[in-house]
């Protein structure tokens, strides 16, 4: 059952990862990430079942509400906000983000293989799959224009960390991670409040456009 | 008692910059800091002729808590004989200062002046005693930046804030070898004090390579000369004349100082390298000297002239030394310290009278520059005299030193054995021979144009030719006649400095070379006696001649011509033309010549600009591909975040790669 739950959390790690790679629509972007931000929640839950206390659950409850309720209807808003709900014209496109996407899982791969040795017993995937997410959140903020989906490849980013630091379970990591979801609401926070005014006075979010201000 | 006469200047200068601060009268500080240096100089003078006089090299140790550092005072005789000099040099700059400043309206102008002079004057005389490399690279410091506040002082000035940089730029650089040099020389002392200073064989070479950039920097070796024709023309004269007169000779100095540590004999490459630079320095220096057609950056150029003399002449003794033919060694050391001399009064008196012609007439450009032999009689027979004996000619003291260098240049040809010493000896005649010609015509073209003839525009000369004008300018005339003639008073002294800082000299190398220079240099000096006397017995004759008969004036050049006009006299250009015609290929000139008609044109011109060569072929193709190199690098500057974010991520997963690949 245990088993069998992981392997589901896998998988809809991967495929929310490969959802944010193709898609250009920017609500079904925050959808992943927000199912993304559920499953990483729960996944110190999981990983650690049999050590379960309370402070696990307490964590898990914040990180998930923070992770997949607050952060995406701020995004949300947004979005509403600057009326922008396409990428449009992101400097790699869906196809190509894809096999960079492939190239970047399989990185994953050979890292974490050359790391086994010293990760915990019958963990590997997770690992993958974190730094997977990680370097899918970096990749994102490289390749796309917008800055609400460069917000979105920055949570992608957190979310890798997040999981990446659960699956190793030292010690106590967990008050790391709060305090770096601390850092991640206020950032999205701001990110959020910068986007609405960039877009109140630009007209548009286009981060590349920002270029002409070092002129 | 000399270093404490030295620590007596110092004070003077400290508390008088703290006086500096709670004046609040112009007048008063503008006397106050010329008497501090004057005083201070007085006091420097007594502290050198101390030494000089009593023989005895004077210390002062105390221990600092600076790493590698200690308060470690030394004056020997080769440090006095710089300190007179600038004792000399900087007293009466700062005496014509007073003159050069007297109509400045503003106050601070005056107090940042002064506060930097005296920097730059205490600077040199600590860069003079200091005897710990910390002590020495921090007086060295600060006698470089108080010279560039005081480059800078028009900084208002668009041409002068340039030079400024350019010589900070240079000077720091230069510093940075130093810094290596030091490094390297005391790398295994725990304190860099320079009788610790010792280096042996292996190291010898890249010692002697940084020296030479390191102080050549400073000095004006070519090709690290660019800054002082910068420099020189920005900065107030009487500060042209202090950096150009004393400040330029801190690298000689060091070269000296670095040479005395050698250990265990020095490679023939040395002097080579010495007599090369030297005689490039002087050829090329006094080319552009006769090319340029700005007053002080003629006197600029000449400078480094006369920088490549002196350093002919330590190449010379650096080859004698290796090749240990010890009278060529001793006659080559001396005569580039008789010239260190000799070059520092000279081109002092010659910074500061083309001082006083550029307040009276405004302007540095020689083109529009004649006749004003008529309106400042004092100042243009001065320069006359300075000019004369910059150019070598007995029996002015300009000669001493190169006459020395030829003696030396002499007997290292009689003798000499290898095919190679009588190469060095012809590279160094020929160069000695090239140089002397052209500083005679170089100053014939300067002193002719800017005080001969006729003015060649109308400018308004304001007189001013009295009290510290003219005074020191009188002292330094004087003092260039009395060296010129009693050089052999002197000798004893840098013969003595000399004597007592090389190494391994034995004593009757020595007194051969004693009486060598006995032989030659007192006759030289009765023959230019009989020569004045002669010149002086001649114009009593003309003008008791001239009594009888009615003098009648005309304008320069009217010989019977109706209309005569300034137009028709010899330019700058124009005199310098058929030298420039014959280098053409070196310097490039950019020639504007036109003629219209056959054999009597209707109108002609010529004019023509000229560029540094070493600019030209190193400097500028050098900045260029930096530059280009930089431009070709400012792409990875996009101004995009995201590519921004690319360069950290990849740098960052490249490196995780290389360290989970095992790639060290």
């Amino acid at each position: 059952m245990e088993h069998t739950l992981l392997n589901l959390v896998i998988v809809i790690i991967l495929l929310s990862n490969i959802r944010l790679l193709n898609t250009s629509r920017i609500p079904v972007m925050i959808v992943s990430v927000a199912i993304q931000g559920w499953v990483i929640g729960i996944l110190p839950l999981l990983l650690h079942w049999e050590r379960f206390q309370f402070t696990l659950l307490l964590i898990t409850l914040i990180t998930v509400t923070i992770k997949g309720v607050f952060l995406p209807r701020l995004l949300n808003r947004s979005m509403q906000q600057a009326g922008v709900i396409r990428e449009v014209e992101p400097f790699v496109g869906p196809t190509l983000s894809l096999l960079i996407g492939l190239f970047l899982l399989s990185l994953s791969f050979w890292i974490t293989s050359s790391l086994r040795s010293s990760l915990p017993e019958g963990l590997f995937f997770i690992p993958v799959l974190a730094l997977f997410t990680v370097f899918n959140g970096l990749f994102l903020i490289v390749s796309r224009k917008k800055a609400i989906t460069q917000v979105i490849g920055y949570l992608t980013m957190e979310n890798g960390v997040y999981a990446f630091g659960a699956s190793l379970a030292i010690d106590h990591p967990f008050l790391v991670e709060l305090g770096v979801l601390l850092d991640v609401w206020v950032g999205v926070f701001i990110m959020g409040i910068a986007i609405y005014h960039i877009n109140r006075e630009f007209d548009h979010i286009d981060t590349d456009k920002l270029s002409t201000l070092k002129h | 008692m000399g270093i404490l006469l030295l620590f007596c200047s110092w004070a003077l200068l400290g508390s008088g910059s703290l006086f500096l601060w709670f004046l609040r009268n112009k007048n008063v500080t503008h006397l106050i800091g010329t008497v501090t240096v004057l005083l201070s100089s007085l006091f420097t003078l007594g502290g050198a002729l101390w030494v000089l006089i009593g023989g005895k090299p004077e210390e002062f140790y105390l221990p600092w808590n600076v790493p590698f550092g200690a308060i470690y005072l030394h004056i020997d005789l080769l440090s006095a004989m710089f300190l007179l000099v600038l004792s000399v040099v900087g007293g009466l700059c700062a005496l014509y200062s007073y003159g050069y400043f007297s109509s400045e309206q503003n106050h601070r102008a005056l107090e940042r002046y002064w506060l930097f002079y005296f920097g730059l004057f205490g600077g040199i005389s600590l860069v003079f005693t200091a005897y710990n490399g910390m002590l020495f690279l921090l007086a060295w410091e600060g006698m470089s930046i108080a010279s560039f506040f005081l480059v800078f002082h028009e900084y208002n000035k668009e041409e002068v804030r340039k030079a400024g940089w350019v010589y900070l730029i240079a000077t720091h650089g230069g510093t940075a070898f130093l810094l290596l040099l030091f490094g390297i020389l005391g790398s295994d002392l725990e304190v860099c004090d320079f009788n610790a200073f010792q280096y042996p064989a292996t190291v010898a070479t890249p010692i002697f390579i940084l020296a030479c950039i390191g102080f050549g920097t400073k000095a004006g070796f070519m090709p690290l000369h660019v800054w002082l024709p910068e420099a020189h023309p920005a900065a107030p004269s009487p500060v042209s004349a202090l950096m150009s007169g004393v400040m330029i000779k801190t690298g000689i100095y060091g070269l000296i100082r670095v040479i005395s540590w050698s250990e265990g004999g020095i490679p023939l490459s040395w002097g080579i390298l010495c007599i090369g630079l030297g005689s490039v320095t002087g050829v090329l220096g006094i080319l552009h000297a006769l090319g340029k057609k700005d007053l002080k950056e003629i006197l600029a150029y000449s400078s480094i002239e006369n920088i490549g003399i002196i350093g002919m002449g330590l190449g010379i003794g650096l080859y004698g030394m290796s090749r240990s033919l010890g009278i060529v060694a001793l006659l080559g050391f001396t005569s580039a310290l008789f010239h260190v001399i000799n070059h520092g009064l000279l081109k002092s008196s010659l910074f500061l009278s083309a001082g006083t012609v550029l307040h009276a007439t405004h302007t540095r450009n020689i083109e529009e520059l004649g006749g004003l032999w008529k309106k400042l009689p004092k100042t243009g027979a001065l320069f006359g005299l300075s000019s004369f004996g910059i150019s070598g000619l007995p029996p002015l003291n300009g000669f001493v030193g190169e006459f020395t260098l030829f003696l030396a240049v002499l007997s290292l040809s009689l003798q000499g054995r290898t095919i190679l010493d009588i190469l060095m000896s012809f590279v160094v005649l020929i160069a000695l021979g090239f140089i002397g010609a052209g500083s005679v015509a170089c100053f014939t073209r300067l002193f002719g144009v800017v005080f001969l003839g006729e003015p060649r525009k109308e400018i308004k000369v304001r007189v001013v030719e009295g009290g510290t004008w003219i005074i020191p300018l009188y002292i330094l005339g004087g003092l260039n006649l009395v060296l010129g003639m009693g050089s052999i008073g002197i000798a004893p002294l840098v013969f003595g400095a000399v004597v007592s800082t090389l190494p391994g000299i034995d004593y009757h190398t020595a007194l051969d070379t004693v009486r060598i220079l006995r032989q030659t240099l007192f006759p030289l000096g009765v023959l230019g006696l009989i020569f004045l006397s002669l010149a002086f017995l001649l114009s009593r004759i003309w003008n008791w001649i001239l009594k009888r008969r009615s003098i009648g004036t005309s304008p320069t050049w009217d010989c019977g011509y109706i209309l005569p006009s300034s137009r028709m006299q010899y330019t700058a250009s124009s005199f310098s033309q058929p030298i420039l015609r014959l280098f053409r290929r070196l310097l490039h000139p950019t020639e504007f010549f036109s003629w219209e008609g056959n054999i009597f044109p209707r109108t002609a011109s010529y004019a023509y600009t000229m560029y540094d060569v070493i600019v030209r072929i190193v400097y500028e193709p050098l900045f260029r591909t930096i530059t280009k190199i930089a431009t070709r690098i400012h792409g990875l500057q996009e101004g995009r975040n995201q590519v921004y974010i690319l360069y950290i991520a990849l740098t960052l997963i490249i490196l995780l790669v290389m360290f989970l690949g095992g790639i060290p």
